[in-house]
């Protein structure tokens, strides 16, 4: 807001400099030579020649002052041709209303001349005097419209030329004063001559028109019509003997003059406007067309850059197309889609896009693959209505790295086959058309590809807080974790239990599937057992139950391979059940045994089958026991042949450093498994679980 | 990428699907193609090959969760037949021979359902 206001007072303190420093000294000299004017004809109207050449002198002076007030007034716009041409209708209209109206108001008082003179001689004289006034302004606004005109789609620096004609029109109006004080009228024939010769060459300047619309041509034809009219009722009206021609050429004879050579460069002009218009009306839409397909190839250039959206820059690929060559109807199809559906369909239906893409891409009509093809489609949708009839259908690939990514079809309902003009608008248009394509294809899967990457950083947080912060610290059982996640995230999940009568649970587990809806199913996951674990501290019931409360959130298709165990440090024992997951390595007098009590994975069948087929597996826990859970990151980690690290060579590690802490257990494991896939991305989180029973620590000390 | 293909045969009213190459995330829908193409022609009774599967993922196993209720429901099955040992270590950990059908050979599961 503030800021709003500052621009306004910026604009406004613009404004105001450009008032004071261009305007105002411009309004001062145009209100300076006005009454300058009108009270030296006050004093002087004795009409001689160095009387009339001084007043017409600073006619002139109010004639270029108006001038420059007008051109600062307009140069901020941008006019068309059009719109000059309009205005040079309006002005001549009120340029020849103005000499009516003024007829008018000399009859009415010229019958009274002596009463009228004799009582409101200022009066008059002042009225006469502002109409004079009005006249010269509207000739300068006429003269600077043809100096507009003349400047359009110039590139060439001519302005010598429109000089020139300005220096003979005011020398030629200046020697009239010559023609009737001292009857030289060769003096004023010569300028004249010269000044006709300048307008007729300059009138040849008119290439503007060439980039006129055929609408616009047309109206041109008319407007330059009506101009000529106007200026010749004008030039008649100048040259008559009604009481404003009387008054003007009282006020000044070169201003009559000056008038007329206007009203003649208009004739001229607008007769040479005339003829060449009509010269190029056949060509325009020709013309037309080359224009539309500039611009459309422009817009399409511009979208290439902008598009996000696939389906808009289809749609405006194919309505461009239908401008561009000419057509009815025109669609996309891709190759990506096996079905062909068309993309963007623009006044054609699916099933009649259908059959001419059948006619287009059979094999008898060669060689659609590659290049430009034509096709007379008349046959194959004669039964459709007059709206859907179509005779002639062309395609053309949509190429991009010599890849065809589809085709840009059009369709046309005359029965006048696509031409080469047709063919080379096509042939441009699909080469654009293919490149805006591949940017939005590539542009699409570079931001999935972002997308994803974030949906990943979330599920990689979720991960992180799901999992446990710390593990455990208990005196006869030394406890190590290992997590490395996998980069799609996969699922893995851990944690720690401290149940009643000195008791320690943990859970190890593995969400099938990747990404947000692992890490989701895994939140869940750590959910329910942690609320199991309150009231229940039996590895089956704790499984059984949680298999029955997942289902409403595992799909069909996905399922969790979990070992839930309990530590009971009064007994010394180990109880666990296992769904579905990897065995439980327990190393026990310097060897590694597998324990794989049997059981299901987590939501493969929600029938009392689970139940039924679930095990307890208890141990009584001896010195040394070391336990090795892990998730099949760990075995399936591939190396450069696609060889998984296995359970063996997991087993030989453990019994090779048995004697040391599970930590450094742990730490020669994922070494060994790093060493081992090294050059292959780790495709799924890791998770190793160590356990060390201690129990006698304390009595060999004790 | 690993490859990936299924070829689908018939012996009788039971159809057979043969799997060849790796079955993984990527290449399960493939599967799933398969299997719910001859959903779509109401055909149930369905023994997967796995001779010349060599490696399957957790996404591939799902595959045969999201269809064998629909198959058991319609009185055919989705029977499982010649895994390599590998691939069946992976079944057999899950507890599929529990639920599903699993046979040495294809003949064996294509028998099972002309009993």
């Amino acid at each position: 807001m503030k800021q709003k206001i500052n621009e306004l007072m910026n604009l406004s303190v613009n404004k105001m400099e450009v008032w004071s420093k261009i305007v105002r000294p411009r309004t001062q000299l145009f209100l300076a030579a006005i009454v300058g004017l009108f009270l030296y004809r006050m004093l002087f109207s004795a009409a001689t020649l160095l009387s009339s050449f001084v007043s017409d002198l600073l006619i002139l002076l109010v004639f270029y002052s108006s001038i420059l007030i007008l051109n600062r007034l307009l140069s901020n716009k941008h006019f068309s041709p059009m719109t000059l041409v309009k205005s040079l209708l309006f002005l001549s209209m009120t340029n020849i209303l103005l000499y009516k109206f003024f007829d008018g108001f000399h009859a009415l008082f010229g019958n009274n001349q002596i009463e009228f003179l004799t009582s409101n001689a200022i009066f008059v004289s002042l009225i006469t005097y502002i109409f004079d006034l009005i006249i010269i302004v509207i000739l300068s606004y006429i003269f600077l419209v043809f100096r507009l005109l003349f400047f359009l789609k110039q590139r060439k620096n001519v302005k010598t030329y429109f000089t020139a004609l300005l220096v003979f029109l005011v020398l030629a109006s200046f020697a009239t004063l010559l023609d009737k004080y001292n009857g030289w009228d060769f003096i004023k024939m010569a300028f004249t001559a010269n000044a006709v010769i300048l307008m007729t060459i300059n009138s040849f300047k008119i290439s503007w028109i060439a980039f006129l619309s055929k609408k616009e041509k047309k109206q041109l034809l008319l407007f330059s019509f009506g101009l000529i009219v106007l200026f010749g009722i004008s030039i008649s009206l100048i040259n008559s003997e009604s009481g404003m021609a009387k008054v003007l050429n009282n006020f000044s004879l070169s201003l009559n003059y000056f008038s007329l050579l206007l009203n003649v460069y208009g004739i001229i002009y607008f007769s040479f406007l005339f003829v060449t218009t009509l010269f190029h009306l056949p060509t325009a839409e020709a013309f037309d067309r080359k224009a539309a397909e500039v611009t459309s190839l422009q817009v399409l250039s511009r979208l290439i850059n902008q598009v996000l959206d696939f389906k808009e820059l289809g749609d405006t690929i194919t309505d461009l197309a239908i401008k561009v060559c000419n057509a009815d109807a025109a669609w996309i199809i891709l190759n990506d889609d096996e079905t062909k559906t068309p993309v963007a369909p623009k006044n054609i239906g699916f099933v009649t896009a259908d059959k001419i893409q059948s006619v287009l891409f059979s094999p008898k009509n060669k060689p659609a693959a590659n290049e430009i093809s034509f096709a007379n489609v008349a046959v194959c949708n004669e039964q459709e209505t007059k709206n859907e009839h179509f005779c002639f259908a062309a395609s053309a690939p949509l190429k991009s790295h010599n890849k065809i990514n589809g085709y840009l079809i059009v369709a046309k309902k005359a029965e006048v086959p696509f031409d080469d003009e047709d063919k080379n608008a096509l042939e441009t248009f699909s080469d654009y058309a293919s490149i805006a394509v591949e940017n939005a294809k590539l542009l699409k899967s570079s931001i999935e590809k972002e997308r994803l990457e974030r949906e990943l950083d979330v599920a990689r947080e979720m991960q992180q807080k799901i999992l446990p912060q710390s593990i455990p610290q208990k005196k006869h059982l030394e406890i190590s974790s290992v997590f490395v996640p996998a980069f799609e995230v996969g699922g893995d999940y851990y944690d720690f239990f401290e149940l009643p009568g000195n008791k320690l649970g943990f859970v190890i587990a593995d969400v099938s599937g990747k990404g947000i809806s692992a890490a989701f199913i895994m939140a869940e996951l750590r959910g329910i057992i942690e609320s199991l674990v309150i009231t229940c501290s039996n590895p089956k019931e704790i499984l059984i139950k949680t298999n029955s409360i997942i289902e409403r959130t595992l799909g069909k298709k996905n399922f969790i391979t979990a070992v839930f165990g309990v530590f009971d440090f009064e007994l010394e024992k180990l109880h666990l059940s296992r769904a579905g997951h990897s065995s439980i390595l327990l190393l026990r007098e310097a060897k590694v045994e597998e324990i794989l009590p049997g059981g299901v994975g987590l939501g493969l069948t929600y029938s009392e089958k689970f139940e039924t087929f679930l095990e307890e597996y208890s141990l009584q826990l001896k010195e040394n026991d070391i336990f090795v859970l892990y998730t099949d990151g760990v075995t399936e980690a591939k190396d450069e042949n696609l060889n998984d690290f296995g359970v063996l060579t997991l087993k030989k590690i453990i019994e090779e450093f048995q004697a040391e802490p599970v930590d450094t257990i742990a730490k020669k494991i994922m070494t060994n498994v790093s060493l081992f896939s090294r050059g292959t991305p780790q495709h799924d989180d890791i998770t190793l679980l160590l356990f060390k029973w201690k129990n006698n620590l304390e009595k060999q000390h004790g | 990428m690993a490859e990936f293909s299924t070829n689908h045969r018939e012996a009788g009213e039971v159809n057979i699907i043969e799997l060849n190459g790796y079955l993984d995330a990527h290449t399960a829908q493939n599967l799933e193609n398969a299997i719910s193409d001859l959903i779509t022609k109401n055909k149930f009774k369905v023994v997967v090959n796995f001779e010349k599967l060599k490696y399957i993922s957790s996404a591939g196993l799902g595959v045969f969760m999201a269809f064998i209720e629909t198959m058991r429901t319609n009185s055919g099955d989705i029977k499982l037949a010649a895994m390599q040992p590998n691939v069946y270590n992976i079944f057999d950990l899950l507890g599929f021979p529990l639920l599903y059908e699993i046979f040495p050979t294809e003949l064996e599961a294509v028998k099972k359902f002309n009993q």
